[in-house]
């Protein structure tokens, strides 16, 4: 039904205005979802033209040629070449910058001769007249026998006329392909055709898609193995040398291209690369350029602490407060405490980071869509690579701070697969947004909030020390991880630094969108139903003690003559303590132990397990204070906690900054697990993540008791 | 000599690669047989290079910069 769609594909390299253009045309009508069987983002959409009509619009990854690196680019391939795949586009938008015409070209010819009908968008024709720059569009459309039109997705000059095109049939006018098969490698292709399967020769351009089948079988999907195992044995005596087809179809087409573009770019001036140089000559400097990097980020992460909070402060008075009334309307029963300690806790759990996440995506947007980026992927790649991973893992890492879900859906365009899983391991280690609220309470007990050399406030120097040791922890991993995993694939930098330019809002809108909504969707799923989980278990337990646990409290509240609100803070302690979760707490107590926790934190250890920030909530419960709003009280009521054996104070620094550490290191995040899973399609490596990061965690924590304590 | 021996500041024309593997990306990234290029910079901690080509600016790994032949102009 929803397959049956006849898509337009927008296809170009990557910053051409590819996507500008897809939100220029579609607006808000679009949904990023994923393409059947792989992670790779399938961006749809669509617009009505004049006459009510309805045009349907795939935006595919970018690429340089059918010659592709990454996963993204190879997506694209596939969906070219196998004519039963059900997002096959019946016809091409290809979209160019005019300003690098020559190179984008070359994927454009391509693609004619693959027989795919197709129009020439030149798009950012606004900045190409800035730089005095004139495209001959009549004489680039006879010379390809395909239409061509000049819009600005940025301006929206001639969006309209775009519009109307686009219901047209795009025929080529010329029959000839640009660069054919020569007659040894037509004979190839048939015959590649022929094992593969035979009516690829009766359908237009068969035998020159299956001549690309020759050069990608290998990790083609959908090939079975005993035509993969034909395959190889007819192109090894055919002599067919891929590599070398490549370099020799890319050098005929620019043999063709150069001449073309030369008679149809006709220049005045040099382009605005002087603005872009001078600003990279203090961006990218190699002593200013980290530096700078690092002050941005700071400032990033300043924004965030003193604006996000605000809002979130909102949400979560929100929640209590609808919490509040339901418990009210409805009085105390498992109907209220299903609802609103189950699934509205759990929904406010997710509600309260979108402040910070969207905070920290619409600023990281701001940087990409500028093009400052990709300079840090450029200055970082080389140390990056030591540990094992890849420049274009940075914007991970820095996204890791937000939430680790976006950031490891943004792997996908790290194209050598160990650097992309080393990435992906590592990426939760740094300390998200979730963790931040665990680490307010608990750095008040390893350090005082006091002022050293009457500037620096010590909790802060400590708050910095943990988001350095969290950067560290998953460089170090990084680089075992490079040391363990074995690959044969090559690793390549080799990216583009696009021009600076103003940023187009919408742009940075949806891309911000998308973001935000991959962590609600992605998360919320995950932390709602566990949340449901976590509050049966906090809520039941066997029935003769939670019977006790009331009749006892009753009794305890009766002799010091508790007020109400006492009364059912003290109950609901001693319930969570006979519940489930409290027996569960108390079975993990041995184990946790030597780390200086009890069973109360081994509760909060148990509860976290949907998402960190859990831990403030389950303590709340735990030491009766009722209402977790105010992270002082809880701090405060920590802090009196003795422990009854020793008559010691439970939450010791020691104790505290063991906390911290497990807090830090441990992976206490399923819908983390379940993007790794999904990311890596299988389930060894969230296995392993979960395992490792655990690990790292308990020896940390024990190093630090057991030293400290 | 390659890429790789040049110091920021000179100018270059590719004249060939030597490594397949490699060759179709320099290609595809529009990094041709005689395409001329501009070593602008380094990045930090004998990092990755920083080329301007006629067009448009591109950064490559020292290891990818040794697959391209240049000569000096």
């Amino acid at each position: 039904m929803m397959e049956e769609k006849k898509w337009v594909a927008l296809v170009g390299n990557p910053n051409s205005g590819k996507s500008s253009l897809f939100n220029a045309l579609t607006g808000l009508r679009q949904k990023v979802g994923n393409f059947p069987g792989v992670t790779v983002d399938k961006k749809t959409g669509f617009f009505e033209s004049e006459d009510g009509s309805r045009i349907d619009l795939i935006d595919l990854p970018g690429l340089y040629s059918l010659y592709p690196n990454s996963k993204d680019e190879k997506m694209v391939l596939e969906l070219l070449l196998n004519p039963d795949h059900a997002f096959q586009p019946e016809k091409i938008v290809y979209v160019v910058d005019p300003l690098q015409m020559e190179r984008h070209l070359l994927l454009a010819t391509q693609l004619i001769d693959l027989g795919f009908p197709m129009i020439l968008v030149v798009n950012m024709i606004d900045i190409a007249s800035e730089n005095n720059i004139q495209i001959d569009e009549k004489l680039l459309s006879k010379e390809l026998g395909i239409e061509v039109i000049s819009v600005s997705a940025r301006t929206g000059e001639k969006i309209k006329e775009l519009k109307n095109l686009l219901q047209g049939d795009f025929l080529r006018k010329k029959k000839d392909p640009i660069v054919a098969l020569n007659q040894y490698n037509t004979r190839t292709a048939t015959e590649v055709a022929n094992l593969l399967s035979p009516k690829l020769l009766d359908i237009p351009f068969g035998v020159e898609r299956a001549f690309h089948v020759a050069h990608h079988y290998t990790w083609l999907q959908g090939i079975d193995t005993k035509r993969l195992e034909s395959l190889e044995s007819f192109l090894k005596s055919a002599r067919f040398d891929s590599l070398d087809e490549q370099v020799h179809d890319t050098m005929s087409r620019y043999a063709y291209i150069t001449p073309l573009v030369r008679s149809v770019v006709k220049k005045q001036e040099k382009t605005n690369g002087d603005f872009t140089d001078k600003v990279d000559n203090i961006i990218t400097n190699k002593f200013l350029g980290p530096l700078i990097f690092f002050g941005i980020m700071a400032l990033v992460f300043q924004a965030l602490f003193a604006w996000a909070t605000i809002p979130a402060d909102w949400i979560d008075g929100l929640f209590g407060f609808v919490g509040g009334s339901i418990k009210y309307a409805l009085g105390a029963g498992w109907i209220s405490g299903l609802l609103v300690d189950g699934i509205l806790a759990g929904i406010g759990g997710v509600a309260v980071f979108i402040p910070q996440i969207f905070l920290l995506f619409l600023l990281l947007g701001i940087l990409e869509e500028v093009g400052y980026m990709s300079r840090a992927v450029y200055m970082f790649d080389n140390v990056l690579q030591r540990f094992g991973l890849n420049g274009r893992s940075i914007v991970a890492l820095v996204s890791g701070g937000a939430c680790a879900i976006p950031a490891i859906m943004s792997t996908r365009t790290i194209s050598n697969w160990k650097e992309r899983l080393t990435t992906i391991m590592v990426t939760p280690l740094i300390s998200c947004s979730a963790r931040i609220p665990v680490y307010i309470v608990l750095v008040g007990f390893v350090v005082p909030d006091d002022r050293i050399w009457g500037f620096f406030n010590l909790q802060g120097l400590v708050f910095l020390g943990l988001y350095l040791i969290s950067i560290g922890s998953a460089l170090i991993s990084a680089w075992v991880f490079k040391k363990v995993l074995k690959t044969g694939e090559k690793s390549m930098l080799m990216i583009e630094l696009p021009l600076y330019k103003r940023p187009i809002w919408k742009n940075v809108l949806i891309n911000l969108r998308e973001k935000v909504w991959a962590f609600i969707w992605e998360a919320g799923k995950v932390i709602f139903v566990i949340s449901i989980i976590l509050w049966f278990l906090a809520s039941y337990g066997p029935k003769e003690k939670m019977r006790l646990a009331q009749v006892e409290s009753e009794s305890i509240a009766l002799i010091n003559d508790y007020t109400p609100e006492e009364t059912q803070n003290l109950i609901a302690a001693k319930k969570i303590e006979a519940s489930y979760a409290g027996h569960m707490g108390k079975f993990i107590e041995p184990v946790i132990r030597p780390l200086g926790f009890d069973w109360k934190i081994g509760i909060a250890l148990i509860t976290s397990f949907a998402a960190r920030e859990v831990f403030v909530g389950t303590m709340a419960t735990i030491y009766a204070i009722g209402s977790s709003d105010d992270q002082g009280t809880i701090r405060e009521r920590m802090g009196k906690e003795i422990n009854q054996e020793t008559g010691e104070k439970v939450y010791t620094p020691a104790v505290a900054m063991s906390l911290l550490v497990f807090y830090l290191f441990a992976m206490q995040c399923m819908s983390t697990l379940a993007i790794t899973k999904r990311e890596t399609n299988s389930w060894k490596w969230p296995i392993i993540q979960f395992v490792y990061m655990t690990a790292l965690a308990y020896l940390g924590s024990l190093f630090v008791f057991q030293v400290f304590g | 000599m390659t890429i790789l021996d040049m110091v920021p500041g000179q100018k270059a024309r590719v004249i060939a690669f030597t490594n397949k593997a490699t060759e179709t990306n320099f290609l595809s990234f529009g990094l041709l047989p005689s395409s001329v290029l501009l070593l602008r910079r380094k990045a930090p901690f004998g990092g990755s290079l920083y080329l301007i080509l006629d067009s448009h600016i591109m950064a490559i790994r020292r290891s990818e910069a040794a697959d391209v032949l240049i000569e000096i102009i």
